[in-house]
Order: C-alpha cells, then sequence, then structure tokens
C-alpha cells in the first residue's frame, strides 16, 4: 500500500509536534541565547555576538575539559566495544542459563549513572571504602582512593563508564551473533581459521553495522559525561576530571553564568552533531558499497 | 439504667462544654489568619526543609496560617527564588534562604524591609539573637532584610581523649593544628588497628573547599575588625588575595591537605564528618554540624570526646599598609587574644528567612510570624540541638541553656565546650562575614574554588594561584562596575562612609 501526501502528513504530525515543541523551538531560543547577555534572572539583555563562545572556547578550564573529554572517549569506547564484543563473542553459542546471562549484562547499564556514582564513592571512599577494607583484610596497607590522586582519577572513571557500558554492548551484540548461521563458523573452522579467524572473518562483519551505530550512540554519550562523573569527583582533584558538561552545568547552575553555560552545552552539542555527521557518512558508504 | 444513662447524659454535656469553650479559645486566639496561605521556599534538605515541615502545622493551629512548604534543590534556590521575583511571578511568598545571596535580592527591592517588624515582636525577641546575626547577617545597608534561623560559622574539632592522652592543648594558631596533626597523623585513634588521620577536611572541587581556605585565609587578612572585611579592600574593590598572607594561608592550606586521608582532595563535608565521628581523625574544621553528630550514638564513636575551639588564628596579620606580613600588636591587631589575632568566619553565614516585598500586607503579616515563630526561643532553642535540622546556635538562649543540650544527649562538660567554642566565636568582634555582593557565586565557586582545587592537586605555583585568582576577580568587578560593587561590598559590611 502505498501511502498519500495526505497519510504521511498525518503520520509525522505527532512527532513533528512533539520534536518540534519541546526540542527544536526550546533548543533554538537556546541557541539565540547564546548570542546574547539573556539569563533568566534579569528583565533586559543585550546582542552579545560571539563573545560568549569566544569566552567559553579561550578559558582553559574548558580546554582541560574538552582534552579530558576527548581522551575518555578514545580509551573508553573502543575498551567498551572490545569488552563488549568479547563477552558476546563467548555466549553466542546456546548455553543453558544463556538468558539469563544476557539479562545480567543489563544491570549496570540499568542502574542509573548517578546512583552509579554513589556506588563506586562508597567502594572507593576511605571512610566506607570496600576496596580499602578488603586491602586490609588481607593484611595489607591503606590503599590511596584512585578518584583522589591526579593520575589516577581520569583513569578510574574511565573503567567506572568500561563496567557500566560494556555489558550492554554485550547485551546488544548477542543476538546478532547467535544469528549468524552455523554453517559458517563451520565453514571458516574447515577453512583452517584459528579462534581469532573467526573472529576477524566471521563474527566482525557480521556484528559491524550493529558496532557501528553502538559505537556512535557511545560516542555521543561519552561526550556528554557527566552524572558519575558529578557525583564521583565534581571534576577534580584539580581539574584531571573535568568534562565540557560538567563545565556547562557548574557555569549555568552553581555560578549562575547562564550565557557560558548555554553557549559551553552548544559546543557540546556541535561535537555530538560532527560525530552522528561522521556516522551518516559512514553508514551512507557502507550503503552505497 | 437510667441512673447511667443520666451519668452518660452528664458525660457528654460535660464533654460538649469543654469542647466549646477549647475552640472558643482556639477561635479567639488561633484565627488570626484564618484563610491566609504563606508559600515558603527553601531546599530539598532534609536540613532546614525539615524543621519548618515539622511546626507547619503547630503553627497553622495556633495562627490559622496555612503554611507550604516548597523544597527545590539547593543548585537551583538562588535561580528559582531570583527568577520568581525579577519576572513577578511571586509564587513564593518568603524564602528560606543563604543570606549571600542579599546582595543579589536586595538592591532591585525584592525583600520586604523587616526592621521595624523585628523590632515590635515580642515573639521574636530579636535582641536574644547574637549581634553578629542581628547586625550583619540579617543586615543590609542599615536595614534588617533576614530573620536568622541558623548560626552558621565554622570552627575547629578536636578529639579531646587524644590530646589530653598526649598533654597536647588544642590548637591556638594554624601552625598548632599543622603540628597536631602531624602528631597524629597515621596513627590509630579509634583502636581498630588500622592508622587513622591527623586532620580531616573538606577538599572536594565543587563542594565547599573554598570556605576551608577562607577559615584559614581569615586569620592572616582581618585584624579589625568585621568592618575591615577580608576580601577586598574596602576603598577601592581590590582583592586581597594576591599578598604575603594570601600565601601564607595558601601554605597552610596545602600542608594540610598532605596530613589527612589519602583521598582528602575527593572529600566533601560529607565524607570529612563521617570519618571524624567514626573516630578515624584527630582535628577536623566544619560548621557547628559535628557537634551535634557526635552525640547521635547511631553513628559517633567519640560521643563526649569531642572538643571545639574558636577557629586557629594567627601571629602575624597583612599590614594593608604595606602590604606585608607584620607580627601583631596593639595597633594592627586590637582584638588579639595573647597576640593571636583570631578571625572566625561565618561561612555561608547561615539560613534565614525573607519575605517577598511583592506579597499581599496580611501574607506578609503572616509570614513574619511564621518566621519570628520558627526563631523563637521556644522552637529554636530544642531545633539547634537536633543534628538533622541543620541549624545551629545563634542566640544568647540557646547557650545559657544547658538543659537542652543535655536533653539531647549531649554530656554537661562536651555541651559547655561546644557552645563555648561558639560563644567564642560570637562575641568576637572581628569575625569574619561572609562575602556578599552580586554574583559572590562567580568570585566563590568559580574562580576561588577551581583555582585552589588546582593548586591543591599540583597545577600551579602559589604565586601563579594568587594571580589567578586575582585577575578573575578584578575582570569580573570590572564587568558588573567597580563602584557598584565596593558599593555592595560596603553595604554587606554596614560601612556606611
Amino acid at each position: 500500500m502505498k501511502l498519500t501526501r495526505c497519510d504521511q502528513l498525518f503520520l509525522f504530525a505527532p512527532l513533528a509536534i512533539l520534536l518540534g515543541g519541546w526540542l527544536v523551538v526550546p533548543a533554538l531560543l537556546g541557541l539565540g541565547a547564546t548570542l546574547t547577555t539573556y539569563s533568566p534572572l534579569t528583565t533586559t539583555f543585550k546582542f552579545a555576538g560571539w563573545a560568549n563562545y569566544s569566552a567559553v572556547i579561550h578559558d582553559p578550564e574548558f580546554g582541560e575539559a574538552v582534552r579530558n573529554v576527548v581522551l575518555f572517549t578514545v580509551i573508553a569506547v573502543p575498551l567498551e566495544l572490545a569488552i563488549g564484543f568479547g563477552i558476546a563473542y563467548l555466549l553466542r553459542p546456546p548455553f543453558r542459563g544463556r538468558s539469563w546471562w544476557r539479562a545480567l549484562m543489563l544491570l549496570p547499564w540499568l542502574v542509573s549513572p548517578i546512583a552509579s556514582g554513589v556506588m563506586w564513592h562508597f567502594l572507593f571512599g576511605s571512610a566506607t571504602g570496600v576496596i580499602d577494607f578488603v586491602f586490609g583484610w588481607f593484611g595489607g596497607n591503606q590503599a590511596a582512593s584512585p578518584i583522589g590522586d591526579l593520575r589516577l582519577a581520569l583513569p578510574t572513571l574511565i573503567a567506572v563508564e568500561v563496567w557500566r557500558v560494556a555489558p550492554f554492548v554485550t547485551f546488544l551484540l548477542v543476538p546478532g551473533l547467535a544469528a549468524v548461521p552455523e554453517e559458517r563458523w563451520e565453514q571458516a573452522t574447515l577453512a583452517g581459521a584459528s579462534t581469532f579467524g573467526r573472529i576477524t572473518r566471521v563474527a566482525l562483519p557480521a556484528a559491524k553495522p550493529l558496532l557501528l551505530t553502538v559505537g556512535m550512540l557511545l560516542t555521543g554519550l561519552s561526550l556528554g559525561a557527566f552524572d558519575t562523573i558529578l557525583i564521583l569527583t565534581g571534576g577534580g582533584p584539580g581539574t584531571a576530571t573535568l568534562t565540557p558538561a560538567l563545565y556547562s552545568y557548574e557555569r549555568a547552575f552553581e555560578t549562575n553564568d547562564w550565557p557560558i553555560g548555554a553557549a559551553s552545552a552548544w559546543l557540546i552539542a556541535a561535537g555530538v552533531i560532527g560525530v552522528g555527521a561522521v556516522y551518516l557518512r559512514l553508514s551512507t558508504r557502507r550503503s552505497a558499497s | 439504667m437510667s441512673r447511667l444513662l443520666a451519668k452518660a447524659l452528664v458525660l457528654v454535656v460535660g464533654a460538649a462544654v469543654i469542647a466549646s469553650c477549647s475552640n472558643g479559645s482556639t477561635t479567639s486566639t488561633g484565627n488570626k489568619f484564618s484563610g491566609v496561605t504563606v508559600r515558603v521556599v527553601t531546599f530539598t534538605g532534609p536540613q532546614i526543609a525539615e524543621p519548618l515541615q515539622r511546626r507547619a502545622p503547630d503553627f497553622e493551629k495556633a495562627t490559622g496560617a496555612k503554611v507550604q512548604v516548597i523544597t527545590v534543590p539547593f543548585s537551583d534556590l538562588y535561580q528559582k527564588v531570583l527568577t520568581d521575583f525579577a519576572t513577578k511571578t511571586n509564587s513564593y511568598d518568603a524564602t528560606v534562604f543563604d543570606p549571600q545571596w542579599m546582595g543579589d535580592y536586595v538592591p532591585p527591592g525584592y525583600l520586604e524591609d523587616l526592621t521595624d517588624r523585628v523590632q515590635n515582636d515580642s515573639t521574636l525577641q530579636w535582641n536574644d539573637i547574637a549581634p553578629f546575626f542581628r547586625d550583619f547577617s540579617a543586615t543590609f545597608k542599615g536595614r534588617v532584610y533576614t530573620i536568622p534561623l541558623d548560626g552558621d560559622f565554622q570552627m575547629v574539632y578536636y578529639r579531646k581523649d587524644l590530646l589530653q592522652k598526649d598533654g597536647l592543648q588544642p590548637p591556638v594558631t594554624w601552625q598548632d593544628y599543622i603540628a597536631i596533626a602531624k602528631h597524629f597523623q597515621g596513627k590509630d585513634l579509634n583502636g581498630d588497628g588500622k592508622a587513622d588521620y591527623g586532620s580531616c577536611l573538606a577538599m572536594k572541587r565543587s563542594a565547599q573547599s573554598y570556605w576551608a581556605w577562607i577559615s584559614v585565609a581569615a586569620a592572616y587578612l582581618q585584624s579589625q575588625g568585621t568592618k575591615q572585611g577580608a576580601f577586598f579592600n574596602i576603598d577601592n574593590m581590590q582583592p586581597l588575595t594576591n599578598n604575603p598572607a594570601a600565601a601564607a594561608a595558601l601554605d597552610v592550606y596545602k600542608q594540610l591537605s598532605k596530613i589527612g586521608p589519602p583521598d582528602q582532595l575527593n572529600n566533601d563535608v560529607g565524607d570529612s564528618r563521617g570519618l571524624f565521628v567514626g573516630g578515624r581523625c584527630a582535628l577536623s574544621l566544619d560548621w557547628g554540624d559535628i557537634g551535634t553528630l557526635a552525640i547521635d550514638k547511631t553513628q559517633s564513636k567519640v560521643a563526649d570526646k569531642v572538643g571545639a575551639v574558636i577557629l586557629p588564628g594567627s601571629k602575624q596579620v597583612l599590614d594593608r599598609s604595606t602590604g606585608q606580613l607584620a607580627d601583631c600588636n596593639a595597633t594592627l591587631c586590637p582584638y588579639a587574644t595573647n597576640g593571636v589575632n583570631h578571625a572566625p568566619f561565618a561561612a555561608f553565614g547561615g539560613w534565614s528567612g525573607a519575605i517577598n516585598k511583592a506579597s499581599s500586607s496580611k501574607v506578609k503579616d503572616a509570614a513574619f510570624a511564621f518566621l519570628s515563630y520558627m526563631s523563637a526561643p521556644a522552637q529554636s532553642s530544642v531545633d539547634v540541638t537536633i543534628g538533622k535540622t541543620g541549624f545551629n546556635p545563634y542566640r544568647t538562649s540557646h547557650f545559657n541553656n544547658l538543659d537542652t543540650w543535655t536533653k539531647a544527649g549531649m554530656s554537661e562538660q562536651a555541651a559547655k565546650d561546644y557552645l563555648g567554642a561558639i560563644q567564642a566565636s560570637l562575641q568576637s568582634p572581628n569575625m569574619v562575614l561572609d562575602l556578599r555582593i552580586p554574583q559572590t557565586a562567580y568570585y566563590q565557586q568559580t574562580a576561588l574554588d577551581t583555582a585552589l582545587a588546582d593548586f591543591l592537586a599540583g597545577n600551579g605555583s602559589v604565586s601563579q594561584t594568587m594571580t589567578r585568582i586575582t585577575t578573575q576577580w578584578n575582570a569580573k568587578t570590572d564587568e558588573i562596575g567597580r563602584q557598584s560593587q565596593l558599593d555592595a561590598y560596603k553595604a554587606s559590611l554596614s560601612v556606611t562612609k
């Protein structure tokens, strides 16, 4: 059945109203506000041009935040994909209780990032730290909390993020890998492929489209990393774990510098849109080939 | 049977008469604000909101006014209230807020002037409130705009048992504090066989670290009384953040960062308090909260082992005429004790109630009556002894009446120590008023806090950190207007010339 133009408009209208009214219009208003001195706290405002963006870009703290989030993303996302894929490969063959394992994989993702932050805070903390307790139990010396250490704070946050996200990647990839016909695995085995060969020749090509999509999703999420970091370190020590999202939040809601908070938020949005554009380009090229 | 019925009838009639009498009395005293609803906004708490919510029904019974306590997250409170007032939405009739925000709320005329009301209200007992809170914390440009509900300032807590055992005296100067902290660092302080900490402070970024640094710096920066101010030069609004006094305070703070838990740079007040009442620290710096938490036996291992003293001081202070540190003398440190200048810091200033000027007069009367009721000694003397209220003592009567404290679970000696430290701070003419000028949040939470976090993390020297803070403060002052900021700063200090 071919939909008429009228049918198409009718079906699209609810989504258009939802997205237009509650996303596009407010977002555009926010974008406009970044070119002014507008703040909900003032009754007058004036045109500021690019001054807000310039202030953000020239703020060394924002530079630190960008550096951190780039490191966070380029390390965390590949690790999440690799570990998630590896576990999915192991869970691929049917075995008793596989569906339970798969459901279990979803648990860290289902825990809200704030709750996850609180949990890890108690694991690492020296007052109530489980890790410290375990060290003490084995007669070890007190372990300094890694989130209070300038060099270890960011790697620790990356580890926490990988813990939360990698199992989710597994959850998404298992059905795709399980759906690969058994003959293809057998063909690869008969052709003398090692485990590595089976992964590269069979599993990866099968999972590639989904990996690309998940990778794009995770990259977007990583660029906006916020909740867990807010709870665990607040961006510290120093600026060791500050991210652009945290920077934006601090400016808008802690120091009430609304124009700077909004401008930095739009710079994050631009980064995410850039990643989305790369994804579209890659997927279009793949479809064409 | 008929006798039984007659008895029952007498009982019923008697009960009805008593009921009508009591109704009558409620009507005569309890309907003053009948039909009036007061919408009070504060932060989610549970602290601060809890006593307001708990006492609202009693107030309604007594006056007829319904009090609706609206809570919002702390991070939203400033914006929500200011937006509400600025846009004339006026959905809040009163707010229990941080008096630091008066610098943004009073000049545009959003808050009701309470000067005459507080003087004429016998329930409130205005003169029972400690002079600092009356004359500085509640006052802006000589007029009263808030009713104090909480007495916030920082002091030092120490483990009395440990210091006594080792023959040590509580710290008088910051050098003493460091020496005591070093003495206990790494020793087992609670008998669990594990190494504990000499001092536990909240040094986490984007939290409350900057207040702790100001508590240290205050002793070096302000010596001539509250009106001198500890943040800016009151002649030209130049920040007092780039001089030998600020350098000394940074140096002390850096040393303190290394004498404590290994993750001290990531500890917020909840962590440092937990460590202290868990018996793991010899010293800590905090508001009055540790005093009441320490007597809560469900979580405290140090009940009756805690002493408190006024913030440590310094024998050297900033001589503003030369810009150098100089030894205390009668001229330079008129309020010094044994040559040590103490400058207790009223960090945050204590939660206070204010009234929306735009509300109707009947609602404003009811809102004032509610705030007065909350602050009145009958209510507040109980509330300040309960840890979960978040309220700390601020009235003379809170110190004079030890009964309420012993009933709350403090030993008489512990109550004397705790209240003595608070009283010593409150009676100091050199108390430091927290900053309350437009965009205070930027000066403290963005510029100062971030620079301190970087400094503690090893990013930047003392000199670079001071330059950074000063540059950012000056840039913000010039952006807003140096003269208007200077006027606001002087107004907050009640400097009239």
